[in-house]
């Protein structure tokens, strides 16, 4: 075998290296074995998670709880135990993050219960946390002229977010859904020292 | 050409100038597109920003908002100027520095057109909700086929044109056939799993890693390597030095660029093997880094770019090799457990990116263009003043924005190791350093703008010159009575 096919064989082959320990021997031991107890994810918080990757939050967010000695992620309350494989196993979208510009997400359906703190987090971040560099998502809320009384998930602004008279803002299907996948967020049991950042 | 000596490298000037012509197209079709692509990335990165200067700003636009700008930002950089400046540094190789015939002409502009086809329609994409969130492999499914066929179509012939013009002493060669030979591989097997129902959990997460690392070290890493050998020759007279040294380094780069990735996944749902094996590699390509870097100081010493006018191309390559060596250093440092603790996740992280993608992969692919693009055209760069104005504006921009983003990284690693400290405390304290990198990332901006501005002034001139000389040879002709078209 002359010389540069020995080279371009050697690249082939250290590219296959790379390829059979850290894609498939982690699909083989790490990926699902037998279908989980819960059933893989379905509906409104599977589309959310598409909404979640499409709008970059794992830009900001990680979905991660490191064990204690290589961070304080448990201490901070944000999960009872580091993350393991098996929470993740149905997942094709896995958004384990880059960059924490806000609070790890990985256990945030457990710390947060309640869709009206997220849709109001969403449409004006600095209403719930002044001074923030979180974006607003107000692209993904409607407004809809008001018949009657509010509907049940119209957000109640006041100032200079407040709509025109005769006007709700209301979450749109993608708003929806995103929180309905922050709520299934639930990957490590909550233990009685958590605490909400 | 790695051995290319004083002597054997002066006649390759005239020569190339006088085949200039047959490369004009090829590498500006290749070329023009990349440098458009660069204002991109830098635009969307200056408006990311200034995003966090005020998140409020142009934030009633979803396909302007932060989480869609900045991965667009980064893919533009890489798919859109690193490949094609890739793919023209192989281009340059096969041709001998221009002086051999091109015969992929029409591959070349196939490539182009269908490269640029893809990445518009992903970019747009990413910018309108279509992105998967998987860093380097964000590019919405539908841009795939025509990219991976532009690749290919540029990719196959050259790889072939290498191989058949091999060279033993080439380090260049080695490195440029890696890069070039990487990105179809790895991409190709990367976007057939993703897209395997089968494939899911956190094996998505190595395999996303595994590209991701893979693609800057042993693909645009592979190129920016093979450019530095090809052009030191041709900036100070003599080759890197060590050859027997680079040859090592060729391959531990090779390998270890491919097992580097999961040094990201430190603390995460990983098993331990994973994650060392990451950590461990990161510091092996550091060792490799400094093998090739030696080598370049070596030569550098006393060389005739040190003695003789001020020239960009040499300037360009001297920044980017230092980045190399801190960005590689860096990259291992930050993976070891005992300081990732404080460090993973936070901007000092985005810092020794920003130190790799612009200020070695970019310095370097700037470096091979002051070179290669005079030599194509059959002009010399109109103007010495602007191509200083783009390397200092470069320079000061990529080492404030490095040096803010790193020391800010520090304080927000200290403030979330501290539990009793709210996480939003945490950001509120970075944000005085996010907010000055605005500053730097408008001086590099500013310095794209000018290699913008200067590289279209030497194509207009390269141009005129060439009417002129088309109508003299037409009134010679024409006055010794032969047909002309």
């Amino acid at each position: 075998m002359t010389e540069p096919k020995r080279v371009l064989l050697g690249i082939l082959l250290a590219t296959g290296v790379g390829w059979l320990l850290l894609v498939w021997m982690p699909l083989r031991k790490l990926g699902p074995i037998r279908p989980s107890a819960d059933g893989a994810p379905f509906g409104r918080a599977v589309i959310g998670g598409k909404v979640y990757a499409a709008n970059g939050c794992a830009s900001c967010h990680t979905q991660v709880i490191r064990p204690p000695n290589l961070g304080s992620d448990i201490a901070r309350g944000w999960g009872a135990r580091r993350s393991l494989p098996v929470e993740y196993q149905e997942e094709h979208i896995v958004p384990l993050g880059v960059l924490r510009l806000g609070p790890d997400l990985a256990d945030v359906g457990e710390r947060r219960t309640e869709p009206h703190w997220y849709y109001r987090l969403l449409y004006d971040p600095r209403t719930v946390y002044p001074g923030t560099v979180m974006p607003s998502y107000r692209y993904l809320f409607s407004r809809v002229p008001l018949l009657g009384s509010p509907l049940p998930d119209a957000l109640s602004l006041s100032g200079r977010d407040a709509p025109p008279p005769g006007f709700q803002v209301v979450p749109g299907p993608k708003a929806r859904a995103l929180v309905a996948y922050l709520l299934s967020l639930k990957r490590v049991p909550l233990g009685e020292t958590g605490k909400t950042p | 050409m790695a051995n290319m000596s004083e002597s054997e490298e002066a006649p390759v000037m005239t020569a190339a100038s006088e085949a200039g012509s047959s490369l004009r197209g090829p590498f500006l079709w290749l070329l023009g597109p990349a440098t458009v692509w660069l204002w991109v990335a830098t635009i969307l990165a200056l408006l990311g920003s200034l995003k966090l200067v005020d998140p409020r700003f142009l934030g009633a636009w979803g396909w302007l908002t932060f989480g869609r700008i900045s991965p667009a930002a980064f893919l533009s950089f890489v798919y859109g100027f690193g490949v094609p400046v890739g793919l023209s540094a192989a281009l340059w190789a096969v041709t001998k520095g221009g002086r051999l015939p091109l015969l992929g002409r029409r591959w070349c502009l196939a490539t182009s057109f269908l490269w640029n086809v893809g990445l518009w329609g992903g970019i747009t994409g990413v910018l309108a909700g279509e992105s998967r969130s998987l860093s380097w492999l964000g590019l919405p499914t539908f841009s795939l086929p025509s990219l991976g066929l532009a690749y290919l179509l540029s990719a196959g012939w050259l790889v072939a044109a290498l191989v058949s013009q091999w060279e033993k002493t080439s380090l260049a060669s080695r490195f440029l056939l890696l890069g070039l030979v990487w990105i179809p591989w790895a991409g190709g097997a990367a976007a057939l799993m993703l897209h395997d129902p089968a494939v899911r959990g956190v094996a998505v997460g190595s395999l996303e890693w595994w590209f991701n690392d893979g693609l800057l070290y042993a693909g645009l890493g592979a190129f920016a390597l093979g450019i530095v050998y090809l052009l030191v020759p041709v900036s100070l007279g003599r080759p890197v030095a060590f050859s027997g040294l680079g040859r090592i380094a060729f391959w531990a780069w090779a390998l270890f660029a491919n097992l580097a990735g999961t040094a990201h996944l430190v603390g995460g749902p990983f098993p331990l093997w994973m994650v060392s094996l990451g950590v461990s590699s990161r510091f092996l390509l550091w060792v490799a880094a400094v093998a090739v870097g030696v080598g370049f100081w070596v030569a550098a010493r006393g060389g005739a770019a040190e003695k003789g006018d001020w020239d960009p191309s040499w300037h360009f390559l001297r920044f980017g090799m230092s980045s190399l060596l801190v960005a590689a250093g860096l990259g291992a440092l930050l993976a070891l457990p005992a300081w990732s603790r404080y460090v993973h996740y936070t901007v000092l992280e985005e810092a020794q990116l920003i130190l790799f993608l612009y200020g070695f992969l970019g310095m370097t692919f700037f470096s091979l263009l002051y070179t290669l693009l005079p030599r194509v055209l059959g002009r010399p760069w109109p103007s010495p003043t602007l191509a200083k104005a783009h390397f200092l504006l470069s320079s000061y921009g990529i080492s404030f924005l490095v040096g803010l983003l790193a020391a800010g990284g520090l304080f927000q690693g200290v403030g979330l190791d501290d539990p009793d400290l709210p996480i939003h405390e945490v950001i509120v304290s970075l944000l005085p350093f996010l907010r000055s990198a605005a500053a730097p990332a408008t001086a590099l901006l500013a310095a794209h703008a000018v290699f913008g501005l200067h590289l279209l002034w030497l194509v207009v001139e390269s141009g005129s010159s060439r009417r002129v000389e088309e109508e003299a040879a037409l009134a010679g002709s024409a006055r010794e009575g032969v047909r002309t078209p």
